[in-house]
């Protein structure tokens, strides 16, 4: 009888034991929360910007008080251990030897009216002024915040993120990692690397090209012999799409291929492609356009929708995407774009985004 | 070594010795000695070794397949009834083989494979009118809430119009939505519906016809968004092709109980590997009814909400689908909801999607297999998808021929221990696979402790087998037989009601 218990029991204990760590979990409840859902968070690119303008106003809330009037720069420690120092009404903040030597500045620069700073330095703390910032060239930057304008000399990098209230101007070769914004206009030169940036007006270099004349007629496009499908004021290609130059057509069309839109062509809706989009000189498009493979869009085409890309979009110079009135978002793993483009709202390259110089259009 | 790391080794080292095991399952046996070969001379036909199917049969039957059938009880099943048995048995494992097979293959896209989130960076845009639409049946316990986060959501207000669709409560929802409303002149149209078919989508239907925006966003009352989910669930609309929009939903009351926490992993492997593979994929993402949204001229385009499906969400995905509409899945679109808390809450709660699930597939297998608006891997993903329901009895068919064919047939292979194997191994009470996801799915969501629950989910699985089967087999016998109606059954609700004021 007892060999019978003992097999029983052996029985139980066998099966039981591979269910060990799953009882533990059970009744110990070490990991029974509910998955963490940011709710507060809504993605704003001026996230980061907006948490350090709250820590100086905590930290630094005499700063208001003391702006431009003080002349002598201040340094002191927070509670923290980082370092800070206060730059006065002459905004030149005061950098040691030893710093000068490793080129390496490690205390918050808080500027109490304007910025000047040098060049060929790394300032490992976020950098800010009540006024505006200018730096000189070869300078890397964790964070910037400006009340002011921002001014980046040539080759600067900006490692997490910039903010300015006005304006940001980044010269030739900068290299702008993370968020970049600002409330009024962004200015990037050619050979700018950049991610994610948000702006009223993001400017690709300094002169705009004249626009394109638009032609006085367009033809409409003729329907497709064959069309998956035509509701919802929508035509659905089985295959590619062209449409054809200076025609004109109202709805969206999505081609399950690859697609064409012609040189002057207006479509009064959204286009999507599977395949290589190519959208010609002179080009309007009121809605979103939208791809899986690559997007061109060429000289002069004027965009009112959202951009969607999955791979590469390269955009020729004088093109218009949104609109002060309706920014615009222009999105994909790598984006290019060429000197005298304007772009309204965001612009955000996943992997990499460059300001093909103006010299090099061919 | 980083953790992602770590994961893929150990994956390589299973993997290595899977590969290991059965290639000594396939190894040739050493001659035997002479006495031995005397002996197995003399042995029954059939072998208790469960790897000697795999050994080297004569030329042209490798694997046995040539077999001849042998009833060892004639009189009670014939070697013909037992044929037409093995070739079932066959059907079995071979659906059980290419779902695990896509179990799999979704897990490893999702661990190693390219994500694409295309729509999440839209961040600006001339944003699209938008009505949210907000299921309530006898909400009283959820309705203030929702509402209340729904009234703080980042969207142009001007473009956002949230209408509590009321229907035919009994309890204070009523009360609660207006005074809400009250509180919030021009922000909220409360829709009270008193008559009608009962139903979700029947409600759906009827709020519907009173809304002229471009999209619909629907909510479950008990769903909690924040504040930067409207946008994402509405950017995917700027692609003209996408036809709705489906976000990902996360349990609130996971501590609650033993069942909530192995719904919360389920859900997980539901929404993080499943859905989101699809969509890496350019497969089928399934709208779900709720934390999703429709585009009104797609929805008018295929005829409105269907007020007898069991499974609107299911219905409607199959309905686009075939009009060349996509669905997009949005897997950082989270929202909370509540799970069921009580086991006979979730078996009605399974029943009822297997049976609209089931309703969906009969409506629109054909049609989907026909269709030229949809390719071919999204027509291989549909049927899956629309068969997942109906595993659950094809299952335990599987292992009642398997158990049947073990104890009535002397001579063929498959029917010995093998048979049993394969079903035990690749379906016993769901799907290895199926817990492989789970596990994938835990692991990307960084959550540590959770994943030890796991094997618990065996029983969840045995209860949703069970469930979904007696689901169909009612569906299909008694529902057709005696023409009932297929009716809505509301999950029911866990969180305190509001006092009243």
């Amino acid at each position: 009888m007892s060999w019978i218990i003992l097999f029983f029991t052996c029985q139980i204990v066998l099966f039981l034991l591979p269910l060990l760590p799953s009882l533990v979990e059970w009744r110990v409840r070490r990991d029974a929360q509910p998955l963490k859902v940011v709710r507060e968070y809504d993605g704003n690119i001026k996230h980061f910007a907006n948490r350090f303008r709250q820590f100086l106003n905590e930290q630094f809330a005499e700063m208001a008080q003391v702006t431009g009037k003080s002349t002598v720069a201040r340094s002191g420690r927070l509670a923290t251990g980082d370092r800070y120092q206060l730059v006065g009404a002459d905004g030149k903040a005061v950098i040691s030897e030893q710093e000068i030597g490793a080129a390496t500045v490690d205390q918050l620069v808080l500027g109490t009216a304007a910025l000047e700073l040098g060049q060929d330095m790394l300032y490992e703390k976020e950098v800010f002024a009540s006024g505006a910032i200018n730096t000189g060239s070869g300078n890397s930057f964790r964070a910037l915040l400006a009340r002011g304008d921002i001014t980046l000399g040539e080759q600067c990098d900006v490692l997490r993120w910039a903010h300015s209230d006005t304006r940001f101007v980044a010269s030739r070769r900068a290299r702008l990692f993370g968020r970049v914004s600002a409330n009024q206009e962004l200015v990037l030169h050619g050979e700018t690397r950049f991610g994610r940036m948000h702006a009223p007006t993001i400017r690709f270099g300094d002169t705009v090209p004249a626009p394109l004349p638009q032609p006085a007629t367009r033809k409409v496009l003729e329907r497709p012999a064959k069309l998956l499908d035509d509701s919802a004021n929508r035509w659905l290609a089985g295959g590619d799409l062209e449409v054809p130059e200076a025609s004109f057509h109202f709805g969206s069309l999505v081609a399950r291929g690859g697609m064409t839109v012609g040189a002057y062509a207006l479509v009064e809706g959204s286009i999507k492609c599977h395949g290589d989009l190519q959208v010609q000189a002179g080009a309007r498009i009121d809605g979103a356009v939208v791809c899986s493979g690559n997007m061109t869009i060429g000289p002069g085409c004027i965009i009112h929708g959202p951009l969607v890309c999955e791979k590469t979009i390269e955009i020729g110079a004088g093109t218009v995407l949104g609109s002060v009135a309706v920014e615009t978002t222009v999105t994909a793993a790598e984006v290019r774009v060429t000197e005298g483009t304007v772009a309204h709202g965001t612009v955000w390259a996943r992997e990499l985004g460059y300001v093909i110089p103006a010299a090099n259009i061919t | 070594m980083t953790e992602r790391r770590r994961f893929a080794l150990q994956f390589i080292a299973a993997f290595a010795g899977w590969c290991l095991s059965l290639s000594l399952a396939f190894a040739t046996p050493a001659e035997p000695a002479p006495a031995a070969a005397a002996l197995a001379k003399a042995a029954p036909a059939f072998s208790l070794d469960p790897t000697s199917a795999l050994h080297k049969k004569s030329q042209g039957n490798w694997i046995g397949v040539t077999d001849q059938i042998q009833s060892r009880h004639p009189t009670v099943l014939s070697s013909r009834t037992l044929t037409v048995m093995l070739y079932l048995l066959w059907g079995v494992i071979a659906l059980v083989l290419v779902y695990t097979v896509r179990h799999y293959y979704f897990t490893i896209n999702r661990l190693f494979g390219a994500q694409r989130h295309p729509y999440l960076d839209v961040d600006s845009g001339n944003w699209p009118s938008v009505t949210v639409l907000v299921a309530a049946h006898n909400e009283q316990a959820v309705i203030a809430d929702s509402l209340r986060a729904l009234l703080d959501v980042d969207y142009p207000r001007e473009r956002l119009r949230i209408m509590p669709v009321n229907d035919r409560s009994t309890d204070d929802t009523r009360r609660i939505i207006d005074e809400i409303a009250a509180a919030n002149p021009g922000r909220i149209t409360p829709f009270h519906r008193t008559e009608g078919k009962p139903g979700k989508a029947a409600a759906l239907k009827d709020a519907t016809a009173l809304v002229d925006s471009d999209i619909l966003i629907v909510f479950d009352a008990d769903y909690v968004p924040g504040r930067g989910l409207l946008r994402q669930l509405v950017a995917p609309f700027f692609d003209p092709e996408v036809g709705a929009v489906m976000g990902r939903v996360v349990p609130l009351n996971t501590g609650s109980n033993l069942l909530t926490r192995l719904l919360d992993m389920e859900r997980s492997g539901g929404y993080q590997v499943d859905q989101q593979a699809r969509m890496n994929l350019a497969l089928v993402p399934q709208y779900g009814g709720t934390v999703g949204g429709v585009r009104r001229s797609a929805l008018e385009a295929i005829g409105g909400w269907h007020e007898d499906a069991l499974a609107e969400d299911t219905d409607l995905t199959y309905r686009l689908l075939l009009k060349g509409w996509k669905t997009a899945y949005e897997n950082r679109s989270e929202c909370y909801e509540e799970v069921p808390e009580t086991w006979p809450v979730r078996v009605r709660q399974i029943m009822r999607w297997s049976k609209g699930h089931n309703q969906a597939a009969f409506r629109y297998a054909g049609g989907l297999l026909a269709s030229d608006k949809v390719s071919l891997r999204e027509k291989l993903d549909g049927m899956l998808l629309l068969g997942v329901f109906a595993m659950s009895p094809i299952l335990l068919a599987g292992w009642a021929l398997a158990i049947i064919l073990f104890y009535a047939d002397a001579n063929h292979w498959l029917t010995g221990v093998l048979a049993l194997f394969c079903l035990m191994s690749y379906s016993a009470l769901g799907n290895f696979a199926a817990f492989f996801e789970i596990g994938a799915a835990v692991y990307l969501d960084g959550s540590r402790h959770r994943i030890r629950l796991m094997p618990l989910n065996y029983f969840g699985f045995l209860v949703s087998l069970l469930s979904i089967t007696i689901a169909t087999f009612n569906q299909v016998v008694f529902d057709w037989m005696f023409k009932r109606k297929l009716e809505w059954d509301k999950t029911a609700r866990y969180r305190q009601p509001e006092a009243k004021t």
